[in-house]
């Protein structure tokens, strides 16, 4: 599902964020991505979605060459990827139904369609109550839950969370990686970046540690281990 | 498919239109400034060209037939006069019409009237008036008027010697304004125009987050800046509106004594007969400005990292 091929990123001012990564993420996986605050795990998945691009080596996602790509047919690759963020990213002008339904007018979908979606994901994240709402009326939980439900409404085949419970209460951020074990069962794939060690205990899922901006460990069932 | 887009991006507009609370008041009450800038630089260029046009045409020269010039020798010299192609017309004003004139002026002043009748001749010389295309431009007049001079037929011309230079001031001032009129209305317009700019862009700067996050869940450039360059002609819409509102009323009022004082056409007349077009062009302008502006200012925001 996706490939990494000896990816390297430089920035312009010399730092060196991934070096010579090679990776292989399967379909209906779920991959924990761990490592220290800087160590290049965000500019990873950035690099999957095309928030960044790498200076060396190839990247395909669903059989796409991601270093080929047009710029005009980015939106239409992201429209295949559901992204949750670390700050949630909600449009603060627009409700709760608004934020969800978004993506999904974005992408030219019929109007009973998404009719039909909205409230049913509205409903899996346990919202269906704040649909009129504003971003700025909810708690973060809830609000990370909106972002989660906005990520898989178009029914995405890979999920990227990164961070998803930075912001978070313990409480919460079990809410939040439930709800991302529940849509990995469905069948989505799912790259999660994190800094919680419990929650990557816990999960028994793979573990991927990056450290400098190289892959230090790989493991099919992985612990937190820097 | 185009018309669903169309549809979601309109309303998405209308929605942000009537969220976005103070952010939109300060943009429509700018564009209310601005267009209301341009229009009374507009009419005031205007108002300045008609006037100095009209102190042109004031110019007029009179020249004074000799007492015992014939009317052959009269209409001689009209035809001479008509005949330089810098004349736009000539009048013909004869003594006793003089004479009527003189005492229609000066009626409520005897005194004046009795110098008249002092005089002794109890006339005035007749006369012709030339008006000028242009009073800067006169042909072979001088040379035409000196040489039935020297034939005894008419005398000096009152556009002459100390009267010429003042006209002439007046006329090169009134061509100076007007020139000044237009440069003052052109920078005042494109100041407001800046300004205007200016407000639109701080109101995409704080949204920038949100074109982000728009890009990040797949929206195309033209889907996110829809719904902002539609928001743009609403601003010019409702700007357009508010300031025909607040500049009707002013005009109605204060256009007849401008007009008296310029002694020109009233204004507010020529606004009342033209309404739809002067309203057409100023919602033009408006909303072209608004989409403009929106259109610029979010370009910067939707470049792709």
């Amino acid at each position: 599902m996706i490939y990494f091929e000896k990816v390297t990123k430089e920035y312009p001012n010399g730092t060196t964020a991934l070096k010579d990564i090679n990776l292989h993420i399967k379909p209906k996986e779920f991959v924990t991505i761990v490592g220290t605050s800087g160590a290049g795990k965000s500019t990873l998945v950035k690099c999957i979605y095309l928030d960044d691009k790498p200076t060396h080596g190839k990247i395909f996602v669903g059989g796409v060459d991601l270093t080929n790509l047009k710029k005009s047919d980015v939106p239409f690759l992201r429209r295949k990827i559901g992204v949750v963020f670390q700050e949630y990213k909600l449009l603060p002008q627009k409700t709760i139904y608004e934020n969800v339904s978004f993506a999904l007018e974005a992408a030219g979908m019929p109007t009973k369609e998404i009719k039909n979606r909205v409230p049913k994901i509205l409903q899996l994240v346990g919202l269906s109550s704040k649909a009129d709402n504003f971003p700025n009326e909810l708690s973060g939980g809830e609000q990370q839950r909106v972002g989660i439900a906005r990520a898989v409404v178009g029914q995405p085949k890979i999920l990227i969370a990164d961070e998803p419970t930075g912001n978070l209460d313990p409480k919460n951020a079990w809410e939040i990686i439930e709800l991302l074990l529940k849509i990995n069962q469905y069948g989505t794939t799912v790259v999660m970046t994190t800094h919680n060690r419990e929650i990557v205990n816990a999960i028994k899922k793979r573990v991927i540690t990056i450290n400098q901006g190289r892959v230090a460990k790989d493991q099919e069932v992985g612990r937190y281990a820097i | 498919m185009f018309l669903v887009d169309f549809s979601r991006i309109i309303r998405s507009g209308l929605r942000s239109f009537v969220r976005n609370g103070w952010l939109t008041v300060a943009a429509i009450g700018m564009m209310v400034i601005t267009l209301m800038i341009i229009s009374f630089f507009a009419i005031l260029s205007l108002l300045i060209a008609q006037g100095s046009d009209i102190v042109k045409k004031k110019a007029d020269m009179s020249i004074y037939f000799k007492a015992n010039a014939t009317n052959e020798q009269v209409i001689q010299f009209e035809d001479a006069l008509k005949n330089d192609s810098s004349v736009y017309k000539i009048s013909f004003t004869s003594s006793e019409k003089a004479v009527a004139d003189y005492r229609e002026m000066y009626k409520l002043r005897p005194k004046l009237l009795d110098a008249l009748e002092n005089s002794g001749s109890n006339s005035l010389p007749s006369s012709v008036q030339v008006e000028f295309y242009d009073p800067e431009k006169q042909g072979n007049i001088a040379s035409i008027i000196n040489e039935f001079k020297t034939k005894n037929i008419v005398d000096r011309p009152s556009y002459e010697g100390q009267k010429k230079a003042v006209v002439d001031k007046i006329v090169k001032v009134a061509g100076v304004t007007k020139k000044a009129g237009w440069a003052l209305a052109s920078v005042f317009a494109a100041i407001s125009l800046i300004i205007i700019f200016n407000t639109v862009r701080l109101a995409i700067f704080a949204r920038r987050e949100e074109i982000e996050i728009m890009q990040l869940v797949g929206a195309t450039n033209w889907f996110i800046r829809g719904p902002f360059v539609f928001e743009g002609a609403i601003y010019g819409f409702i700007g357009t509106i508010v300031s025909v509102a607040i500049m009707y009323p002013l005009f109605a009022v204060f256009s007849p004594s401008i007009s008296q004082f310029f002694g020109i056409a009233n204004i507010f007349n020529f606004l009342k007969l033209n309404l739809w077009s002067v309203l057409m062009a100023e919602f033009l302008l408006g909303t072209l400005i608004g989409i403009l502006s929106s259109f610029f200012a979010i370009r910067k925001y939707l470049r792709l990292a």
